[in-house]
């Protein structure tokens, strides 16, 4: 037999405890023939648990409770059948021995307050003694019952008085202690004051163990699994227990040796709303009273307490977590934006490209690069590691570095001074990384485009990434570049392949990572590629930077939110457009917003202007557009970007109608030129002659503020001699 | 920015160097050229080594005047190539300047 059931007549819950000694003493006050006629034993089911009630040899009773279930069902038994002998173990032995002769047993529903509670399972000498003792037996519960709810009445408002101070003046002392050992060895201490001569244990679960944290008892206790003896009891039932007469119980006390001895036990589960954090033993070796309700209501209130160190506990080392996942985060970051991400190179002349990335808040392996190996020949790589976290952008690195390593290797090994082909790039990087990926069960997606200006070509090879869109601007046509390579990372000797696709001048391509297209709306909707292809459709005639801040724009729109779940990373290519007049006449070009940049700035237009001006250009002019653009990039730098030097501006220059025309694009704070106040020209101020240089400078200013975060400034200056030339002679 | 200085009985001529003096460089030339404005100072600057100079440094050149002058000292410019003398002239400031070819010039001005 379960040595804990075995044990459970004489466990009690805490309200059954109030109970007792009320039971005892109206039942005591009974007939003497009631006990004779009771016999040995009989139970009464009290909603759906069991309560025995079992008289003693001194004839006094006891009710105890639990959840035996008796192993011959007497429901089950018609009539005159073998009554259960409940109390067939223990002290009630005598008694029952000898209910057995009467075998007469009646089951009978127990009335309280007019509704059943149960079923009384008596053994009687006679079916007349039983009803008469059903109804003695009601009238006596419905007795006891009100006396009890009267004396658990008042038992429960002094101890909550009682508990009530405790409880603020021990908080007072906590409040005063410097860590958690201290405050729970406090706690021990006062548990154990709450009788003389008690012990105590205060445990604390652990990874499914219950650990002691503080105790007051003669041996230290040791480590034990969870959910055993007692305690483990009291922790499944999450409510407090109480024992006594653990002298009789030293069969089930293997597991809980500090009980050996214990003649009263309480136990009390310390835990919050949210989760168990362990329990308070409490136990008297040699005590003729039991502990009361009064002890109790102390020892919930220090348990309470217990729960309340603990849990900070837990809180702080949540929020210590969540501090390191923080930094996580920001190293990652910092990791791709320098590792990851790279420049946008400038200097390649024919195609413009700008990138933009959104780290998501736990950052994910994407990355991309710019190779550019002649002004008209450069490569794409746009990648996306599985996984997220630091070990995604490490591996990101890794990838990323390999590629250089296979790009130099390849280089080396033809012996010639040739760029290598991108399918042997792709092969010779996957060969370099894929050991690496499969040990860590990690994959990467790759699109690797080589583009060639000169040819009109480019030369994709497509390792599991998303599709490449191609927007063919001459007749609207688009293309989705894809090829069925494995991802890099499957297989070490995977030989990839390439494809070659034909673009012309004004195209556009748009690489991205699935962030984008997997960019979800409230609804759960994916933004998906035919939004991306139209957004790209509608905004094409923008310059690039323009266009990719549009599709971040159109992401965050559609998603309603600002942080992402993925990175989301976009490279946009436009083709410059070749039209006879223009072709050779159109160049734009990506700067710093910094003040040093200027003079390249002054040097980059002088040099178009002396390469597209006719012969009979006027140096003046020269000059004054010089001065005009430096002033026009100084304000974007110094007011639009307040001297931010990371950001960037692009300037386009191209000829139109004999004029040279200027555009600055930046991201910046718009300029309102009737804001500015006009120079004075009597030497009493320094600054204020930006604007009236510039407007003195040029034929024609116009400033663009445009709906998105994309601002233009954008100025004309013919070849011949300037406006100002004229008047100033 | 290092200057180049020469002292011509009691005036200081100062060589800005070049070959520009815009928004990236003008504080700076402000700082060095400070500890040259002295009270009642006769200052030169000579600008044959600048190219270019944009409104931050005609801001510059200007408030260097502007210091001499409330001490009772004064500046003249020399040397000025021909972009720079456009820029004086469109913002009218080769009124309010003593404006000469040669540092000599410049000198026998001080005396006069």
């Amino acid at each position: 037999m379960d040595p804990v059931n075995e044990f459970l007549p004489y466990a009690a819950s805490s309200a059954v405890f109030a109970l007792e000694p009320q039971v005892r003493k109206a039942l005591r006050g009974r007939p003497a023939e009631f006990a004779r006629a009771v016999g040995a034993a009989f139970a009464w089911e009290y909603s759906g648990n069991l309560t025995w009630i079992v008289e003693q040899p001194d004839a006094s009773f006891l009710i105890a409770g639990g959840e035996y279930i008796p192993r011959a069902r007497p429901a089950d038994e018609a009539g005159d059948g073998e009554g259960p002998a409940p109390s067939d173990a223990g002290s009630s032995d005598g008694v029952a021995a000898a209910a057995r002769p009467r075998r007469y047993y009646r089951r009978i529903p127990a009335t309280l307050q007019s509704v059943v509670v149960g079923y009384l399972h008596i053994c009687a000498p006679s079916r007349e003694l039983a009803s008469g003792l059903n109804s003695m037996l009601g009238c006596t519960l419905e007795l006891v019952e009100k006396e009890r709810q009267e004396v658990a009445l008042l038992e429960e408002l002094s101890a909550s008085w009682e508990s009530l101070d405790a409880l603020f003046e021990w908080t007072v002392d906590m409040r005063n202690l410097p860590d958690r050992q201290e405050m729970l060895n406090r706690i021990i201490e006062r548990a154990v004051a709450v009788r003389s001569g008690a012990n105590a244990i205060l445990w604390i679960e652990d990874e499914g163990m219950l650990v002691p944290a503080a105790w007051v008892c003669p041996a230290p206790p040791e480590p034990r699994p969870l959910r055993t003896g007692v305690v483990g009891r009291a922790l499944d039932q999450k409510s407090s227990l109480i024992l006594r007469r653990a002298g009789h119980l030293s069969s089930i006390l293997d597991n809980e040796p500090e009980l050996a001895a214990a003649a009263s036990v309480v136990v009390v589960p310390i835990s919050t709303q949210s989760q168990l954090h362990g329990a308070l033993e409490v136990w008297m070796d040699d005590c003729e009273e039991d502990f009361e309700s009064p002890h109790l209501r102390l020892l919930e209130a220090l348990a309470m307490q217990a729960a309340l160190v603990v849990e900070n506990e837990r809180l702080y080392a949540v929020q210590l977590e969540s501090e390191r996942l923080r930094q996580e985060v920001d190293i990652g970051s910092r990791i791709q934006q320098s590792l990851l991400f790279s420049r946008v190179p400038d200097r390649i002349e024919g195609a413009s490209i700008a990138a933009v990335t959104l780290p998501s808040k736990t950052i994910d392996g994407d990355f991309y690069d710019i190779v550019d190996y002649s002004p008209s020949c450069f490569d794409v790589v746009v990648g996306d590691v599985m996984g997220k976290g630091i070990p995604a952008a490490i591996l990101a690195a890794a990838a990323k570095s390999g590629l250089f390593r296979s790009l130099c290797q390849l280089m080396v090994d033809t012996g010639r001074r040739e760029i290598p082909q991108a399918d042997a790039i792709v092969t010779s990087l996957n060969a370099a990384v894929a050991r690496q990926m499969i040990s860590v069960d990690s994959f990467a997606s790759l699109s690797y485009a080589r583009f060639d200006l000169g040819q009109g070509m480019v030369t994709f090879v497509d390792a599991g990434h998303t599709k490449t869109f191609h927007l063919r601007v001459r007749d609207q046509q688009t293309f989705l570049l894809q090829g069925d390579n494995l991802p890099l990372g499957i297989l070490q000797e995977e030989v990839y392949q390439q494809i070659a696709h034909r673009f012309e001048p004004g195209d556009i391509f748009v690489f991205y990572s699935d962030g984008i297209t997997e960019a979800r709306n409230p609804s759960g909707e994916f933004f998906g590629e035919y939004r991306l292809y139209e957004c790209v459709r509608e905004f094409a005639s923008l310059p690039v930077e323009a266009l990719i801040e549009k599709i971040r724009s159109t992401v965050v729109a559609f998603s309603q939110r600002e942080i992402f779940e993925d990175d989301l990373t976009c490279v946009v290519i436009r083709i410059h457009p070749a039209s006879p007049s223009s072709a050779e006449k159109r160049e734009s070009r990506s700067f710093a917003s910094d003040l040093k940049e200027l003079s390249r700035i002054r040097q980059w237009v002088n040099d178009l202007w002396l390469r597209w001006a006719p012969r009979s250009h006027a140096e003046d002019a020269l000059y004054q557009l010089i001065l005009a653009v430096n002033e026009v990039a100084s304000n974007v730098m110094r007011h639009a970007y307040r001297g931010d030097a990371s950001q960037r501006l692009r300037i386009t220059a191209w000829v139109e109608d004999q004029r040279f025309c200027l555009e600055l694009a930046h991201t910046g704070i718009p300029f309102d030129p009737a804001s500015t106040t006009p120079p004075s020209f009597d030497g009493t101020r320094d600054g204020g002659f930006g604007i009236f240089i510039i407007a003195k400078s040029v034929d024609k200013i116009v400033y663009t503020r445009n709906d998105g975060d994309w601002h233009t400034i954008r100025i004309v200056k013919s070849f011949g001699p300037g406006p100002e030339e004229a008047s100033a002679g | 920015m290092a200057l180049v200085t020469t002292n011509m009985d009691g005036v200081v001529v100062i060589e800005i160097p070049g070959p520009s003096l815009d928004a990236s460089n003008a504080k700076d030339f402000k700082n060095e050229v400070g500890p040259f404005l002295t009270n009642e100072g006769k200052v030169i600057f000579d600008m044959q080594h600048l190219g270019f100079v944009d409104s931050s440094g005609l801001g510059s050149i200007l408030s260097c005047l502007r210091q001499l002058n409330a001490s009772g000292g004064d500046l003249k410019l020399c040397g000025m190539t021909k972009p720079v003398r456009a820029l004086f002239e469109l913002v009218r400031m080769h009124r309010i300047f003593d404006i000469y070819d040669t540092r000599e010039q410049a000198r026998g001005a001080f005396t006069a």
